[in-house]
């Protein structure tokens, strides 16, 4: 049956404990879109990841992927899902030609030819054992394992990590083609938030196990700033105004949520445009600061 | 399903071919020795050791949770395994056969019943012992499952030599137990079917309660 909603992935409520941890998510992955899971390592990112793909059971909430609420009792809507882990899983004693005869024996919308296109592409050997790949060989191979069964839904877990600004430039532009077509939805975690900023339509920014912010990434960085003024002037902002709030030896810096009304507010400060790594750091300052009064 | 069973081939197409290299050595050495079938033996104990180690590389590559992303189902991808094992013993048992019946023509003895027989019941103690080993690797991890195995056919050798040297008169009475080498087969794969039945039920209840 054709999956119809506007979103590819839908979490509420998601739940789940573990000793010292407790995740609670709410996330959707709209049609045609790339939605950036960030925060910093430990955050909830991979057992957000593990949840939706139905490797660990939920305590409470609900999930749709794919207008599925459990991929463990749909297996074959597997097919229409591409996963990337953090970490090659491929056996690597094999070459990519052999795992492509593994992968295409398991995937029934498995694609020979573009697997090879892929390959070439993305300039991987095709008589090279995997173990002799470096790091960024073996993700650029499983990302080109992914496309290859040609899914609708790609769901990545850290895939840009300890790669190289040349090949994280390759793969962010994969994801760019992937997602031209409107069907096509990706949720890509990551804690380089520049590349979020490159390809993300969408941003959900993660803290212990809380999603504390979802929001269009354009929309933050065009209307989220920097307050910036003296520390005797820290005083004047008044509670609530800016997030993390905190003095610098130059002077004191927090966060606005719309750096337009910051500077009418306070015509005697500087309000600067926001990156989205300022964003997610100022976030993470505010939610430690208010995790450590309790 | 079976792409997963290819997958398991291809990782340790290099331990068949030196298996088959030792095997072919031990073969050598083995047709100068009194008949005693060690060989069908060490070739059913190797075939565990290889279904270990592809358990082994998949712990080690997290394959178990990328393939659980597959579209395949839990039960399919334990029920895979236990299939790429019979295909393992049967390859061994095959060449175990062409080896045992080598050294018996060269030697000069007689094909008997006794002999297929014997060469029957070393796959089937193989089958029992991956009955144990892979509901344990499944739980416990590959490591926990190596002493299961260490276990399984350490404990039963040590009692056997135990037994021979403090009660040789039972042994002495066991032998004149009169059954016929056919029926004995027959009995020891019945219970190997009913082991590897419910070691496999066990292994997908576990896999399938398993978090990845």
């Amino acid at each position: 049956m054709e999956y119809t909603s506007d979103n590819l992935l839908e979490v509420k409520g998601l739940v789940k404990n573990y000793p010292g941890f407790r995740l609670e998510m709410d996330l959707t992955v709209p049609r045609g879109s790339i939605m950036g899971l960030v925060g910093a390592n430990g955050a909830g990112k991979s057992t957000t990841m593990r949840l939706i793909l139905g490797l660990a059971r939920p305590e409470g909430g609900t999930l749709q992927v794919l207008g599925c609420p459990d991929l463990n009792k749909a297996p074959a809507l597997r097919e229409e899902i591409g996963v990337v882990f953090d970490e090659c899983s491929f056996p690597e004693s094999l070459t990519p030609p052999q795992l492509g005869s593994v992968l295409g024996r398991l995937h029934p919308q498995w694609d020979p030819f573009l697997w090879k296109d892929l390959l070439e592409r993305l300039e991987l050997p095709n008589k090279k054992a995997i173990n002799k790949f470096s790091r960024g060989m073996k993700m650029k191979l499983s990302i080109a394992a992914a496309l290859s069964h040609r899914p609708r839904l790609l769901l990545m877990d850290e895939p840009t990590g300890g790669l190289d600004p040349m090949v994280r430039g390759e793969v962010l532009d994969l994801f760019q083609d992937f997602i031209q077509d409107e069907d096509h939805g990706i949720l890509f975690s990551s804690h380089i938030t520049s590349d979020l900023e490159k390809v993300a339509d969408y941003i959900t920014f993660v803290d212990k196990g809380q999603a504390l912010l979802v929001e269009e990434k354009d929309t933050l960085v065009e209307v989220y700033g920097v307050l910036k003024g003296p520390v005797a002037g820290m005083d004047r902002v008044a509670p609530g105004d800016a997030i993390g709030l905190t003095a610098t030896p130059h002077g004191f810096e927090g966060l606005v949520r719309d750096k337009a009304e910051a500077a009418k507010r306070y015509p005697d400060f500087v309000v600067d445009r926001a990156n989205l790594e300022e964003i997610i750091l100022f976030l993470t300052r505010e939610s430690r600061e208010r995790s450590n009064k309790k | 399903m079976m792409g997963l069973i290819w997958k398991d081939f291809l990782v340790i197409k290099k331990t068949l071919l030196y298996m088959l290299v030792v095997a072919i050595l031990f073969g050598g050495v083995y047709t100068s020795m009194d008949s005693n079938y060690f060989l069908t033996f060490f070739l059913s104990i190797m075939t565990v050791s290889i279904l270990l180690s592809t358990l082994s590389y998949d712990e080690f590559y997290h394959w178990d949770r990328y393939a659980a992303t597959l579209p395949v189902s839990r039960p399919k991808l334990v029920i895979a395994k236990y299939l790429g094992s019979y295909i393992l013993f049967f390859i061994g048992a095959v060449f175990a056969a062409w080896l045992q019946l080598g050294a018996m023509y060269f030697r000069g003895e007689s094909f008997t019943v006794d002999t297929v027989a014997t060469m029957a019941i070393a796959p089937a103690i193989g089958l029992i012992g991956t009955a144990v080993v892979l509901p344990c690797s499944y739980r416990f991890g590959v490591q926990k499952s190596r002493l299961a195995m260490l276990v399984f056919y350490g404990v039963p050798s040590l009692l056997l030599v135990l037994a021979l040297r403090f009660m040789p008169d039972a042994f002495a009475r066991l032998e004149q137990v009169q059954m016929m080498p056919w029926q004995m087969v027959v009995g020891l794969y019945a219970v190997t079917a009913v082991l590897q039945g419910v070691s496999m039920l066990i292994s997908v209840r576990v896999m399938e309660g398993k978090e990845l």
